[in-house]
């Protein structure tokens, strides 16, 4: 269990999420401590405007919901929905029965270093509708993440 | 009217049979998946959902090419039918509320059936009775293996299956079990119990899922998380949950029996003389004192019906079942009413050696 950050002394309830120029900052705060800050959480969520691109998911839906539009969603809040993972399930990696018709998996939420490693294999290999596929996952993950940054 | 209990087979679950029922009721396996190229059914249109229903049922079919399954479209039913087979557990509730083409895939003895467009596209359950894991996933999983190479499901290689909920994302995979646990409700272990239970990774819920009550001593149990470990080993685990529960229980049934045997034997027929001569019965209340009947039976205090009887009875007196039963409509103010009646009859029936239920 997760202490609250300020006082120590009760477990960790609200845990804020500030989205900043230089990346995002997770906080934890007992329900006390958040209080005493002004925090209330529904405020936080009503803020959060982003959405799915696939689906039009608004991530406060999601956030009230509990429920996803669709599974592009997971790529579009992926940081987010990592650390519900973690929360939820004390993982945030897939250990069981891979699909393997498509073991890359229809997202690949793989990070762009081991797709450029992907990538150069397939080149080698000569594979290069494989390659094509891959460069367009790097390019879709690196606007992901320059959104993120906005 | 008692001939309709006779005639109709109640599914594998309620059979009392398979390692640990007199305590274990029932075990499921259920596994979500969904389509790759689709939004979830919430979120999809009317159309979006059609597609998705025939894009399923489709390929079910060539995955199981001459099976014996059934398609059944919750669209073509009226409400009465799809409370029906909620009753028996080949749906969910929120299955048989939502709008559109929805429906089940179902084997003819209702041991597997497969959801479509309930909260995920596809939710396979493999449900029956007493306490069983890794039979009942190796069947979900060969089922999910052949209907994975017909259609393409929505998964990650890191992240697993994908799930309307994140909460089934990975495995996709829940194993739950329905309790019946009056001894450590009688002993007052059953907060410690459930307690200890949920900090190994294994919550409660009431007989019909989320949302609903506990009552009866009866007490849904599956493991809290889906992610991080193979399919075994959460069957594995949960089951080793499940398996000390069950032998507390056994221990307190022990105690009760060793401590307070006449006040034990008081409850059980309290319960029986208010069964055979309420004249009103809600469901609760119903659950409640046949849970007594039932601890009654399992420790030879109560020799008035059997198990198998007593599975058969608790179903017929679920809304559907005992409309099915009485063979009319009972309107929503006399249900408790007939419900006692039906309770009256199949007790009285019981007193008398010729009747066919022995």
């Amino acid at each position: 269990m997760e202490m609250c950050e300020q006082c120590g002394k009760q477990a960790a309830t609200v845990h804020l999420t500030r989205i900043a120029n230089e990346g995002t900052k997770v906080s934890h705060f007992c329900q006390d401590c958040a209080a005493s800050q002004g925090l209330s959480a529904q405020q936080d969520i009503q803020q959060d405007l982003r959405e799915c691109r696939h689906c039009h998911m608004k991530f406060s839906e999601f956030a009230i919901s509990g429920r996803l539009g669709c599974p592009a969603c997971y790529l579009e809040f992926e940081k987010e929905i990592d650390a519900m993972f973690v929360q939820m399930h004390g993982a945030k990696n897939h250990k069981g029965k891979a699909y393997s018709e498509h073991s890359e998996g229809s997202l690949g939420t793989a990070d762009i270093q081991s797709l450029t490693k992907e990538l150069a294999e397939a080149v080698k290999r000569e594979e290069f509708e494989l390659a094509a596929l891959i460069r367009d996952k790097i390019r879709q993950r690196s606007d992901h993440a320059k959104i993120d940054r906005t | 009217m008692v001939q309709s209990i006779l005639t109709h087979a109640i599914p594998p679950w309620l059979c009392a049979a398979g390692p640990h029922s007199d305590i274990v009721i029932s075990s499921r396996i259920r596994l979500a998946r969904n389509l790759a190229h689709h939004q979830f059914p919430a979120r999809a249109s009317l159309y979006e959902r059609n597609a998705i229903f025939n894009e399923v049922s489709e390929g079910f079919s060539r995955a199981n090419p001459g099976n014996s399954f059934n398609v059944v479209n919750f669209g073509n039913l009226d409400k009465n039918q799809r409370d029906f087979m909620v009753e028996e557990r080949l749906a969910s509730p929120d299955l048989a509320t939502f709008d559109g083409d929805r429906g089940v895939i179902h084997d003819s003895a209702r041991r597997i059936s497969i959801m479509v467009n309930e909260e995920d596209h596809i939710r396979f359950q493999c449900l029956d009775s007493g306490l069983q894991t890794l039979t009942l996933w190796s069947e979900i999983d060969g089922i999910d293996d052949a209907l994975g190479m017909q259609i393409d499901y929505a998964f990650d290689k890191r992240l697993g299956f994908l799930t309307c909920c994140p909460i089934n994302a990975g495995t996709g995979l829940r194993i739950s079990f329905l309790l019946h646990l009056p001894g450590c409700v009688l002993t007052r272990a059953i907060d410690a119990v459930l307690c200890g239970a949920g900090q190994m990774g294994v919550s409660t819920r009431g007989f019909f899922g989320e949302h609903s009550a506990i009552s009866g001593a009866l007490f849904q149990l599956s493991n809290s998380a889906a992610m991080g470990n193979t399919e075994s080993e959460f069957c594995e685990s949960t089951r080793a949950v499940v398996e000390s529960i069950v032998d507390h229980e056994r221990k307190a049934r022990e105690k009760l029996l060793a401590n307070a045997r006449l006040e034990l034997t008081d409850k059980i027929y309290r319960a029986y003389g208010i069964l055979c001569n309420a004249s009103l019965l809600s469901l609760e209340e119903f659950f409640n004192l046949t849970s007594a009947i039932r601890l009654g039976i399992e420790c030879t205090l109560f020799d008035k019906c059997t198990i198998h009887e007593l599975n058969r009875l608790t179903l017929f007196v679920l809304p559907e079942h005992l409309r099915v039963c009485m063979k009319k409509e009972i309107p929503e103010n006399d249900i408790r009413a007939q419900r006692a009646e039906l309770v009256k009859l199949f007790f009285s029936k019981h007193s008398t050696p010729q009747f066919p239920l022995r």
